[in-house]
């Protein structure tokens, strides 16, 4: 019995040692994953923050709206910038990156202030970036309530010297109300708005992958691939017909969870549904690409699962399917620029989340489908070569 | 040569080599319609490769193939219909059904919905699998199995057929039904080359025998003339009683002992002809020994595939 134990243990770290990508995914695949949640985390849990712009438009140009901008001067993860006008500050938050949110100083509110009433700073906030908003939001009210305390306390000072209290009014409190940067309806966002679209697109990542990659590998094991190849039959187009019924798969598999989500969980789609297809199809594409370049790097079949696994994890995880990605340091952020996922998960906030036209998704689409043009070549040039 | 004797594939002094190794050194053969070409040779002689060559599966180093008189390279498509392939692992779709499986072949090899449906219906009869069409094919015997391979190679009726040891593994039945719908096939007008290690398979449907060997073509041509190159000679094995006296059989021409086995009552004789057969039993009798059993045994292509080739194991030189 020992004996048994033994060899087949044997045996089996043999058959291990024989096929390196496997035990080097083994090894490898949770590094990849605790690393990019590691850094992408990392502030979470009181790593350095990451640092983000703020426009700030003063229109009130007063003591107090004077005494914020110098208080959130000081903020050290705040970087201002100082515009004139409102609109060009909501453009901003509806378009920049690590910007989610804009203040409007109202004209008067120093004199609101100073006559007691409670104004409050406009909040142009991108609904998308609820968990960092929230953060600021927090700082923001904080900053509000020294500044009104320093003016109370300067009032209060005031009253005492002139010994005359009947004849003044302390200054009121300074607050904030939100107002959504995106045009069109306001939206209340959830989180299964992130998270349906986020986990949608690593499930089609993994399964296209595994997909893709698996059937080849059944082709050739089957060697119906050989046969077909005799028909004369080019590689090329039997590889592109998998890949476009996978990619129809992916598209039903998307919109079967959209469909889902807005039943089950109350998901927004968007001023216009039909518009995620686009994304959609995009994803789908490069994904279906992807699959191929794991299929031609493989080995063997039991390759696949781990290098598959690995690679949409790490991809779904840079490109925010997962957190958003103002969470992720720099050099991460622009490495997911490189990411499918990013531009996929960029369209679906904006279509989503921003109620944004469709136009909207047509920049991710190109650069989701660039990179999956990319991956087809690479694919493409490896399997053929292998198929020689 | 008529237009019916011109080859409808041929390959041209085709080498290949993997590596260091040469697999196929200068190898020329020509298949002409109707016939069925043995392709016989030890392991690693380079059957495979050429197969995989004649199939445009690999291209060779040197040396180039025609099919119906053309470089595939100039119709890839178009000649490549031309061929159909019978590996010797199952090309099959295990979790299809016969009838999906042959569908799906007839479609890729270039039929219209109308002829594959009709050429499905048809090669599944041929094989006998009409009543399993609908079955999956993991569901089937391996001799099933093996004749729904045959379908899917024949279902668009290649004037070339390259068949790879189309019936390892399979019972007796199956090996017959598969060998039967072989020769018809081939009796319809198109080429065969059948790769085998059965060696009673190439003598009973082929017309002609590719012997190869370390890559090249060593003996080629008819079943008689092949068996001929091997230098056998028929032999009669005989038990008998009494005692056979030295130099018994000098008088017959061409008549002598072979492998000696030492024991009393057994002798293997070699001759010119079988119709030496009848004088050596006569003289048996004259000298008092009496033939209890023996058995005739004609040259056949075993024996002149071991003489040609040897008896060492190939794949120990690989």
């Amino acid at each position: 019995m020992l004996r048994a134990i033994w060899l087949t243990a044997q045996n089996e770290a043999r058959l291990l040692v024989k096929d390196p990508t496997v035990l080097f995914m083994l090894l490898f695949a949770p590094v990849v994953i605790i690393t990019v949640a590691g850094y992408s985390l990392g502030s979470l849990y009181g790593g350095a923050a990451n640092s983000f712009r703020l426009p700030v438009v003063n229109l009130d140009r007063g003591q107090i709206s004077d005494g914020m901008i110098d208080a959130l001067r000081r903020e050290p993860n705040l970087t201002l910038e100082m515009l004139d006008n409102p609109d060009e500050a909501r453009r901003l938050v509806s378009q920049r990156d690590r910007t989610p949110v804009a203040i409007v100083i109202a004209a008067g509110t120093t004199a609101a202030v100073a006559a007691g009433r409670q104004p409050r700073l406009i909040l142009f906030v991108d609904p998308v970036r609820r968990v960092e908003l929230n953060a600021l939001e927090l700082r923001i009210g904080e900053l509000c309530r020294r500044v009104t305390e320093q003016a109370r306390s300067a009032a209060q000072t005031q009253i005492e010297s002139f010994q005359a209290p009947q004849m003044l009014t302390l200054p009121g409190d300074l607050g904030f109300v939100e107002q959504p940067a995106v045009e069109g309806e306001a939206v209340s966002v959830n989180a299964f708005d992130q998270y349906v679209p986020g986990f949608g697109v690593t499930f089609l990542l993994i399964g296209m992958m595994l997909g893709i990659a698996l059937t080849l590998f059944d082709e050739r094991d089957w060697g119906t691939l050989k046969r077909l190849r005799v028909s004369g039959a080019p590689l090329t187009g039997l590889l592109l017909g998998k890949l476009f019924a996978r990619i129809v798969v992916g598209i039903v598999q998307m919109a079967l969870l959209f469909a889902v989500g807005w039943a089950l969980f109350g998901i927004t789609l968007g001023r216009h549904p039909l518009a995620l297809i686009i994304p959609t199809v995009g994803i789908s594409f490069a994904a279906a690409a992807l699959g191929l370049v794991v299929a031609s790097i493989s080995r063997a079949h039991d390759s696949v699962m781990p290098l598959g696994v690995t690679v949409s994890m790490a991809m779904a995880a840079i490109g925010g399917c997962w957190w958003p990605l103002d969470f992720e340091p720099g050099w991460m952020r622009e490495l997911a620029r490189w990411m499918p996922t990013t531009w996929t998960m960029q369209a679906f906030n904006d279509l989503m989340i921003r109620s944004q036209p469709p136009s909207a998704a047509l920049r991710p689409l190109a650069a989701t489908v660039g990179i999956g043009i990319i991956f087809l070549g690479a694919g493409l040039i490896r399997f053929v070569s292998l198929d020689d | 040569m008529s237009l019916a004797d011109a080859p409808i594939l041929e390959a041209i002094g085709i080498s290949k080599s993997y590596g260091t190794r040469l697999a196929l050194d200068n190898l020329s053969l020509a298949l002409r319609p109707g016939e069925i070409a043995a392709l016989l040779g030890p392991n690693g002689a380079g059957k495979t490769t050429t197969l995989s060559i004649l199939a445009t599966l690999l291209r060779p180093d040197r040396g180039r193939i025609l099919i119906d008189g053309k470089p595939p390279e100039n119709d890839r498509r178009g000649l490549g219909r031309m061929l159909g392939l019978v590996p010797q692992s199952l090309a099959l779709y295990p979790t299809l059904s016969a009838a999906q499986n042959v569908w799906h072949f007839a479609r890729m090899q270039g039929l219209s919905r109308d002829d594959a449906k009709a050429r499905c219906k048809q090669v599944l009869e041929e094989v006998g699998l009409s009543a399993r069409a609908g079955d999956r094919m993991h569901a089937f015997s391996g001799g099933m199995k093996r004749l729904l391979n045959l379908a899917c190679g024949i279902v668009h009726r290649p004037p070339v057929l390259l068949l790879d040891e189309p019936t390892v593994g399979v019972d007796l039945q199956s090996r017959e039904q598969i060998l039967t719908r072989i020769r018809r096939y081939a009796d319809t007008g198109s080429a065969v080359i059948y790769s085998t290690h059965y060696m009673e398979e190439a003598e009973r449907i082929c017309d002609r025998v590719l012997l190869i060997d370390r890559g090249k073509l060593i003996a080629e041509g008819g079943l008689e003339k092949v068996v001929l190159l091997g230098g056998g000679r028929p032999r009669i094995e005989l038990t008998y009683r009494g005692r056979l006296p030295k130099g018994r059989f000098d008088s017959l021409a061409g008549v002598r002992e072979i492998g000696a086995t030492g024991i009393e009552g057994n002798a293997t004789l070699e001759m010119n002809s079988l119709a030496q057969v009848a004088d050596v039993l006569h003289g048996l009798r004259t000298l008092d020994v009496n033939v209890i059993d023996f058995n005739l045994h004609s040259p056949n292509l075993s024996d002149a595939f071991i003489a040609l080739t040897g008896h060492a194991l190939r794949d120990q030189l690989l």
